[in-house]
């Protein structure tokens, strides 16, 4: 331990050299994979806030959202079916809005709030009363377009606005600006900017719900387009998946994270692999002297361990400092769940580097310390 | 008793025409406190007769014996712990580890031999100001100079007192009076601790320090020991 | 070079892992790179790589093509306009249709066969008639094949596939193209009782010699409640694709920049040749420059060697990737993280060698370390 710990000690420029470019390695996966899920949290926030177990579309939408069309005089068999604890409905709406001279993209989510697939998370202002319209909960996505509390979003064609009177967060809908209103005040909006829809009457795009405690999903599921007979009831996952881009884009981002995670992993045990080779000569002479082979392995190892941690270490670091360094429009999300794998599997690289390489210092014939060769 | 008897060894290396006969029936007695010089020219197997001694290389016939262990029969594991606790190398390079100080070269032991840390510590600081490098302790090779570095090689190898001392051409880089120094000081060493030592070196200069001089020529041991036989 | 190359044959394992770390980063690079391109070009294929070179939208629906809307006197105004030689409608529909049995979304284009807008990358097949549409080839990965019948749903309308084009996908779902007219019915099917059917664009031919930017500028200036934007601009208005696409060019930017360091840092840390022989050489009197030489001959080969493989596994990737999710080697890429990154690891090199030139070649005659 001693030998190896000194080695560290008193080579510390190589050594930081070595602890660089794991960093940098590390910092790379980190940053793609925070950026995949930034992806993919930003394109589903409106699915995932409700905490709904599973959303009720019509049959013929297909799964998707924007095709689904539901009248919502079937909510009340909805919530009835057994099994079902609460249903609340979804209604949809692509619009563009302006705030002065700027226009933006927008999606206008109607809801029914206190039911399944409102919003959760407030984090500024508060919630619209029972019967008051037009008024909004607003992503924080639109505070980059210059809104804040208080302040009213004005939709292209609409002859009112809608006052934002409160924040949620992560409830955006493909990445768009998204605003939370009532099922009313959507209804009303609707009409006036696709009055070709006006022929359909009282419809929405899908009915989230909850099933009751216990109850398992994909039966409740079931039992609803059972009762309806021109419904298909999925899982909250599954109507995520059908989002339009999300299953390609997953998919493409699951590709290129595990390229990146057998790279990168293969890299490091390779650099660890050479850098143990480069040290023949040293291991000829502590082997004339004495040195185990166990020895010399359990010394290699905490070498890479520290290597790998210290870099680890360095590398995180660095992806939180990019992180804030990025514009506000590029989303990222820095999950728990991967940092850990790839702390794991940069240390278990690492070590396997080490142990491939020796595998060949083993052969080092002692011997070979003599005779000024070494 | 003879700390290191050695009988008939031979060492071939290659096979075939290509085959060198890098020994050939060597045999050698060395007793307690014994300092032999080994003299040759280069090529003429001394190192590798070192070699064997040390347990570094296996001979391709006949039987070494070191004290009471027969090492031509050990295992490698075996030798490796022969080589950690019994004898003591000094090479030709010196051969430091260049990370580590002075006095760390020779507490590295520790973790080697089966010598306790603390027994190994107390007996580097001794050695170093035997060896007069109290002040140096501190230092990294580097930061030595060639005659500094041989005397933390001498250390590190009585550091876990071993029967044996093996010594490689220690005055090959160094000058007329440092050389002789630095053999004077092994002899004192050796002879003052009681045990037997093996010094390969093509310097005559240097044999009046040791008991005994045997040459060797080609692989073969000629004259200066008493059971030598010539073939 | 002589040196240089007897080292290399001597210690090929060290070499080989070398060149392998090498290959695995640019390949990183290169396998990012392209999933990116083709993940992106699923989303605007149709539109950056449309046959018309402006597009014009309606101008309330702020650049989303799905929002626009526009009635048909406008493609006489626009046709109108200097410097537009051809304009003809363009009207985008997704639906569902039901495809070998499986019900699955089609973006469907109709669009002038002869004029702007028409697939001008067929690479299988002909241009539709009546009944018929061509798909995107990567639609194969939804059963869109030639020779399938799909039908539309609800109405049941039934459309034969006869083609396939390239590169010219919608919003990641499956894309078709058919004459205008046919596409016009079909709305009219999808939404009975519309009084009028808007299309979604103008597709505009300019004179040769003109600027599509400025002839879209013209067509915004002069002709009310449009605009017109150039390809590229229109695929980057797309929504949702800012953010896709900025964060891809932030991915492929930070990798390239981390292969660049990390191979510089790798030939920090590791000497391809040893130090020792370096000193030795010096000590017979071998002189530095000749010494940086032989190094800098050595890294070039590795990171020739490097990319080489990178590129020749990526260009394999490439034959045996399906056509659902085409790849392709992005050539200019190549050329500069080859140049990138030899650029660095000969800086990092050198900067190891500085170490030998400073050192004493006396010492290798004292056979110290």
């Amino acid at each position: 331990m001693q030998l190896a710990f000194a080695e560290i000690l008193r080579r510390r420029g190589r050594w930081v050299s070595i602890i660089g470019a794991v960093a940098f390695i590390v910092f790379l996966v980190l940053v793609l994979a925070a950026l995949a899920d930034g992806l993919f949290i930003g394109m589903t926030g409106a699915l995932r806030t409700g905490n709904a177990d599973a959303l009720v579309y019509s049959r013929d939408g297909r799964r998707s959202l924007v095709r689904s069309v539901l009248p919502i005089s079937d909510l009340s068999s909805v919530a009835a079916v057994e099994g079902v604890a609460d249903a609340g409905a979804l209604g949809l709406l692509l619009a563009t809005a302006a705030t002065g001279a700027d226009s933006f993209d927008i999606a206008v989510v109607g809801h029914l709030p206190e039911h399944a697939g409102e919003p959760k998370r407030l984090v500024e202002g508060r919630r619209p009363e029972l019967g008051e319209l037009f008024v909004g909960l607003a992503d924080v996505s639109l505070r980059a377009e210059g809104i804040s509390l208080g302040d009213s979003v004005t939709l292209t064609g609409s002859s009112e606005p809608v006052e934002v009177v409160g924040f949620v967060q992560d409830s955006q809908y493909l990445l768009a600006d998204t605003l939370w209103v009532s099922l009313d005040t959507w209804e009303r909006l609707r009409f006036e900017l696709r009055p070709e829809t006006i022929g359909l009457g009282s419809v929405v795009q899908a009915f989230p719900i909850l099933v009751d405690e216990g109850a398992d999903v994909d039966t409740v599921a079931a039992a609803v387009d059972r009762a309806l007979m021109t419904t298909e009831t999925i899982t909250t996952d599954q109507a995520i998946l059908s989002l339009p881009g999300v299953e390609q884009q997953q998919s493409t981002f699951t590709a290129i994270i595990v390229v990146s995670f057998v790279v990168v992993g293969i890299v490091i045990a390779l650099f660890f692999a050479l850098i143990t080779l480069e040290k023949r000569g040293q291991f000829a002479i502590l082997k004339a002297i004495g040195s185990s082979n166990p020895f010399l392995l359990q010394g290699l190892l905490v070498q890479a361990l520290i290597a790998t941690a210290a870099g680890y270490a360095l590398g995180f670091g660095l992806s939180r400092l990019l992180a804030l360094a990025l514009p506000s429009t590029v989303p990222v999300a820095f999950l728990l769940s991967t940092a850990l794998s790839l702390f794991l599997a940069t240390v278990v690289m690492g070590a396997l580097g080490a142990v491939f390489s020796f595998r060949r210092i083993v052969r080092i014939d002692p011997a070979s310390a003599l005779g000024g060769e070494a | 008793m003879s700390a290191v008897i050695i009988q008939d060894v031979t060492k071939v290396y290659g096979e075939g025409h290509t085959a060198v006969k890098a020994l050939c029936n060597a045999s050698l007695n060395l007793d307690d406190n014994e300092f032999l010089a080994l003299l040759g020219p280069s090529g003429s197997g001394k190192t590798t007769l070192l070699s064997v001694i040390g347990g570094l290389l296996a001979p391709t016939a006949g039987t070494v014996t070191v004290g009471n262990i027969i090492l031509t029969g050990l295992s490698k594991k075996e030798q490796t712990r022969f080589r950690a606790n019994r004898v003591g190398f000094v090479f030709q390079g010196f051969n430091l580890v260049p990370f580590l100080t002075a006095r760390e070269n020779m507490t590295v032991m520790a973790s080697i031999s089966d010598m306790s840390r603390v027994e190994i510590e107390q007996r580097a600081d001794q050695l170093l100001e035997e060896l007069g490098l109290t002040a140096r302790r501190g230092n990294l090779p580097e930061q030595l100079s060639g005659g500094e570095r041989q005397r933390v090689a001498i250390g590190r190898a009585l550091v876990t007192d071993p029967d044996l001392i093996l010594v490689d051409e220690p005055t090959a880089s160094l000058d007329t009076e440092l050389g002789t120094q630095v053999v004077k000081l092994l002899a004192s060493e050796i002879k003052s601790r009681g045990k037997a030592g093996i010094m390969v070196t093509h310097d005559l200069r240097m044999v009046e320090f040791t008991d005994r001089t045997v040459r060797i020529l080609d692989g073969e041991l000629l004259n200066g020991d008493d059971s030598a036989t010539v073939s | 070079m002589f040196i240089a190359l007897r080292d290399l044959r001597r210690s090929k394992m060290r070499f080989g892992l070398l060149a392998g770390a090498v290959a695995l980063l640019i390949f990183l690079l290169l396998v990012l790179n392209t999933l990116s391109a083709t993940l992106l070009g699923f989303f605007i294929g149709a539109i950056e790589n449309n046959s018309s070179e402006v597009l014009v939208y309606d101008d309330t629906a702020r650049r989303n093509l799905q929002a626009s809307r526009l009635n048909p006197s406008v493609v006489s105004d626009v046709a109108a306009v200097a410097g537009v030689a051809a304009a003809a409608p363009i009207g985008e529909l997704t639906l569902t249709v039901e495809v070998r049995g499986d019900l699955t979304d089609l973006s469907l284009w109709g669009v002038d066969l002869d004029g702007p807008g028409r697939p001008e990358s067929v690479v299988q097949g002909r241009l539709p008639g009546p009944g018929e549409v061509l798909v995107d080839q990567s639609g194969v990965a939804e059963g869109f094949e030639i020779g399938e019948t799909i039908t539309l749903v609800p109405s049941g309308t039934e459309l034969e596939i006869v083609g396939y084009v390239e590169d010219l996908r919608y919003a990641v779902v499956a894309t078709g193209y058919l004459g205008f007219e046919e596409w016009v019915d079909i709305f009219k099917t999808e939404f009975p009782g519309t009084p009028m059917v808007p299309f979604s664009l103008v597709g505009v031919e300019t004179e040769p010699g003109e600027d599509p930017t400025t002839v879209g500028d013209r067509i915004t200036d002069t002709v009310a409640g449009v605009e017109g934007l150039d390809r590229e601009a229109a695929a980057a208005a797309t929504p949702g694709v800012e953010s896709i696409s900025q964060s891809f060019a932030l991915i492929v930017g930070i990798t390239f920049g981390v292969v660049v360091l990390v191979v510089g840092f790798f030939f920090l840390i590791l000497t391809v040749q040893k130090l020792r022989s370096f000193t030795a050489l010096r000590a017979i009197g071998a002189g530095t420059g000749y010494l940086a030489w032989s190094l800098i001959i050595q890294i070039v080969v590795l990171v020739l060697l490097g990319s080489l493989l990178a590129t020749t596994a990526l260009w394999a990737a490439t034959l045996g990737s399906n056509p659902a999710f085409p790849l392709s080697v992005d050539w200019g890429l190549v050329l500069t993280v080859t140049i990138a990154v030899l650029l660095f690891a000969i800086l990092a090199g050198l900067l190891s060698i500085r170490r030998i030139a400073r050192a004493d070649p006396a010492e290798a005659a004292r056979g110290t370390h």
